[in-house]
Parts: structure tokens; sequence; C-alpha cells
């Protein structure tokens, strides 16, 4: 299932406004990935997928002297975090994870919160890390797996057979290839948001920039019909305290580049 | 344009070292012919909005 990039980097740059609002989601994975940061590291940091720079000002006080490389595939979250959240020797480039900008042996460390799930192709993805990263090197990555939405996936299958929810890949897949990389730990977790109604869910997803870019797209809720349909079928996963679930499974990884 | 950020930054298609043009803000890569835009200050690296060089550009830079 390809995703069409250009999409995914307009939706986030739109999204960059109201992305702080609704992204609790994302902090609280971000701040979860920070307790797996290394002590120290000796050079450059490049926060891959930096959206609206969140981990910027943490990055920079746990590393106060590293030069922070921001990376994202959208220009309008990269002027975002720019504007919203600077911090001394930072730097912002517009790129593409799996095509990346930067020369082999360049980065320390990579921090990659709750973007690589975008990726089309994720032995790409890897050998490229494994090509920027030097030698002793580290990589730490949140993104999300392939139970993320169950909830609405399954309700959308009462409507009809199109995709309507993004699919993600397992994390066996993910690290298929892993190019010289080695797989220092993972974990996986679900975190269950709550949603009173359905519109709520849809709001956050669309405000996150996040909702459908799967190619094969229909239009989404523009019938009536077909959303009454989708409600109905979520109402009955509603839970016994009246909350409606949405699931997202995150995965924790560490990854590092062995020394020669 | 940071010299230090110059320093490690390469065309993501060759994987070459970059120069800076001033007078037209591009990144310019002679591997790959390829010059990448600086928008609001942001080195654009992206293949799809890189610019093509011309010939006459090429024989340039070559010189």
């Amino acid at each position: 299932m390809q995703r069409d990039k250009r999409k995914v980097a307009q939706a986030f740059s739109r999204a960059a406004q109201s992305y702080d609002s609704v992204a609790q989601l994302q902090r609280d994975i971000a701040d979860r990935l920070l307790h797996w940061l290394p002590p120290e590291v000796d050079g450059e940091l490049l926060d891959l997928g930096c959206g609206t720079g969140y981990a910027a000002p943490l990055l920079r006080e746990r590393y106060p002297q590293a030069p922070l490389i921001h990376l994202d595939l959208a220009h309008g979250m990269l002027a975002y975090a720019r504007e919203q959240r600077p911090v001394p020797g930072a730097y912002y480039l517009c790129g593409d994870a799996e095509q990346l900008p930067l020369a082999d042996a360049s980065v320390d460390l990579v921090w990659s919160s709750l973007a690589i799930q975008w990726c089309e192709q994720p032995d790409r993805l890897l050998s490229e890390l494994a090509r920027v990263l030097r030698p002793g090197g580290r990589c730490l990555l949140a993104t999300l797996g392939p139970d993320t939405l169950h909830e609405l996936k399954q309700a959308w299958a009462a409507v009809d057979d199109d995709v309507h929810v993004n699919s993600f890949i397992p994390l066996q897949q993910l690290l298929e290839h892993p190019a010289g990389l080695e797989l220092v730990r993972s974990e996986t977790e679900y975190r269950v948001l709550r949603y009173g109604r359905l519109q709520q869910l849809m709001h956050e997803l669309k405000a996150l920039g996040a909702h459908n870019v799967n190619h094969r797209r229909e239009q989404g809720l523009s019938s009536r019909q077909r959303l009454v349909r989708l409600l109905n079928a979520y109402e009955q996963q509603r839970q016994a305290d009246g909350a409606l679930p949405a699931t997202y499974e995150v995965y924790y990884v560490e990854l590092s580049k062995d020394l020669p | 344009m940071d010299p230090k950020l110059l320093d490690i930054l390469v065309c993501p298609v060759s994987k070459a070292p970059l120069e800076w043009n001033k007078e037209k803000n591009e990144l310019i890569c002679r591997a790959s012919g390829l010059a990448y835009p600086i928008r609001d200050d942001i080195p654009v690296m992206l293949e799809s909005e890189a610019r093509t060089l011309t010939s006459e550009e090429r024989l340039k830079e070559s010189q």
C-alpha cells in the first residue's frame, strides 16, 4: 500500500498550527522514549521527523553542546518548530528519512518519535540510518504497529471494503533488514485513548494530519448515510464506563551501530 | 548558509557534497545535476523539489 509522500507532507504542513493542542499522546510517547536516551553523546543529534519540535528543548537540556538537526518532510512543521521551540545550536532540514541528505557517519544519535510509521520502505530507512550513524551511534525510535486504531478499522469494515485507516507494519517487518544495525531493546505498548463521541477522534486524526493518506482513499465522511453506519458500528465497542476506545500500538526501539 | 551544516549536508540522491550558490540561494550537486532550493532559510533536500541543472549550468559548474 503506497502512500503519497507529497500528500503526507501537505497534510502535516496544514496541521502544524493545530497539532499541539491535540497531541498529548505524541508527547506521552516522546516522554517515555526520553528515558532511553544515553547519558551523553559525542556529536550531532538528528531529530528525524521532528514535527512541531516537541523533543528539541528536552534533547537540548540533556545534551547542551550537541548540534541538533531537525529533519522533517513538511516545511511547515520545521518553520513552526523553529518559531515555537527555538533552541541554540539547531539546524532545520526538509528531507526524507528514506533518502537522507546527510553525509556518511555524520550523526551520533538519531531520535525519532512517531514519524517513521509513514515510511514506505523500511529497508531503505534502516540502511539510511546505518549509513548516517557513526560507529557506536544509537537510534531511538517510537513508531506505530498494525493494531493501531483497530476499533476504527473494524467499524469501517462494517461500512465498506475500502481502506480508511492507515496500515502500519509489524515490528518484525520493520527490522527485517537491519543493514548493520543491532537491536538493543524493544518494547510494545498499547495506549488506549477514550472518547465520548467518535467525531472527536476523527477530528483529532484530522488535526494531527494523520487522517488516511493511503491510496484508494475515498471521500471519507462525505455521505451522511455512511457516517451513520460507521457511528453505529463503532458504538458496538463502547465500554461499560461509556467511553469509545481508540487503541494505539506503540513500539519503542533502540538500535545501535556496531563499532568496527 | 552555516558552513558547519554544509559540511555534513549531501545530495540525497548521489550522496555527494553540495555547493552553495549564493545568488540563486540553492544547493548544487554536480554529481546528480540537481539544485535544491533554500526556502525561508530551510534547505529543501527533496528530489521531488529539486531543479535539474541546465547543460549550460553544468558546464559552468564544472569549470
